[in-house]
């Protein structure tokens, strides 16, 4: 193993740090800054879902990252709002059950985002919104006053700006 | 775990990406040279960095080794990407471990942005990420 015992005995998988008070009223500036970021999160994931509307070439690649968002909105405690996960609707898996047949399709809302035709536009857009949430969030990182949560943010922020060079050009 | 225990975690885990990317580097395709380039220097960075704050609390900074053993051989460009890919992925825990522990606003900003850094790194290395880069690193 590379790195030495230090790298290796801290590489294990931990449950997520704060996952906890989905319904509480948000009273301390720790809560408010969970729901905020819920609601951004839910904002992206509006933002994914009608993207994936206009392009459904891009829907399978467009749905791995939806679903991150979605579970970043779950790991900060105020996932109530926030529907559950989508399968690409163009690209079933093989030997799709009826089960999977009834994963929601994304359909065009008069709320929905406005959306670029082009699609490296539309990708363009992506990109740049993972890269200014993950700004923010690595903002929110320095206010939080619970160190786990603190943690957390800093691990969105992470996926975020992970999520902003994965984004493909257009096929 | 402590402020300083993860500073000390994460500056052993810098010298090991500063020894790993010294095996990537030869291998590495060519396309591949600027990002080697710049993630040495990076890691070669953030190690003199923290070895400072590690200092600063009066303590020993834990040294490098002289070699590392590296998990499976090195000798071509795709196994050269592999290991830089696992060189990061492993770095983002002990970057998430220091921001749990970092008090000080400062410190909390610099692992964080390591761990953002990081992460977006091991994703251009490995083509994936998983959604709490640290906290939850990718299966396998």
């Amino acid at each position: 193993m590379l790195g030495g015992t230090a790298l290796v005995a801290a590489a294990c998988t931990r449950e997520p740090a704060g996952a906890l008070r989905a319904n509480a009223t948000p009273t301390t500036p720790d809560e408010r800054m969970r729901r905020a970021i819920a609601a951004a999160e839910a904002e992206l994931v509006a933002l994914y879902a009608a993207t994936r509307v206009v392009h459904p070439e891009l829907a399978e690649v467009l749905a791995l990252v939806e679903d991150h968002h979605r579970r970043h909105s779950a790991a900060i405690g105020s996932s109530g709002r926030v529907a559950p996960a989508v399968r690409p609707t163009s690209a079933p898996p093989a030997g799709g059950s009826a089960t999977e047949s009834a994963t929601p399709t994304p359909v065009p809302t008069a709320t929905d985002p406005p959306v670029a035709a082009d699609p490296e536009a539309a990708l363009r857009v992506l990109r740049a919104a993972e890269r200014t949430a993950a700004e923010a969030r690595l903002r929110d990182c320095l206010r939080c006053e619970d160190p786990a949560l603190a943690e957390l943010v800093a691990a969105i922020a992470a996926g975020e700006a992970a999520n902003s060079v994965l984004l493909p050009t257009a096929p | 775990m402590s402020t300083l225990d993860a500073l000390e975690a994460v500056l052993a885990g810098e010298h090991a990406c500063v020894y790993g990317y010294g095996v990537v580097g030869p291998y590495a395709a060519e396309h591949d040279q600027p990002t080697v380039s710049s993630a040495y220097d990076a890691h070669r960075f953030r190690r003199d960095m923290i070895t400072e704050l590690v200092r600063a609390r009066s303590a020993e900074p834990v040294a490098s080794l002289p070699a590392y053993a590296v998990p499976f051989p090195v000798d071509d460009a795709g196994s050269a990407r592999r290991l830089a890919g696992l060189l990061e992925e492993r770095l983002t825990v002990l970057y998430a471990d220091l921001v749990a522990e970092s008090a000080h606003s400062e410190l909390r900003e610099a692992s964080a942005r390591a761990l953002m850094e990081t992460a977006e790194i091991a994703a251009r290395w490995t083509g994936r990420t998983s959604p709490l880069p640290g906290i939850d690193p990718p299966a396998g």
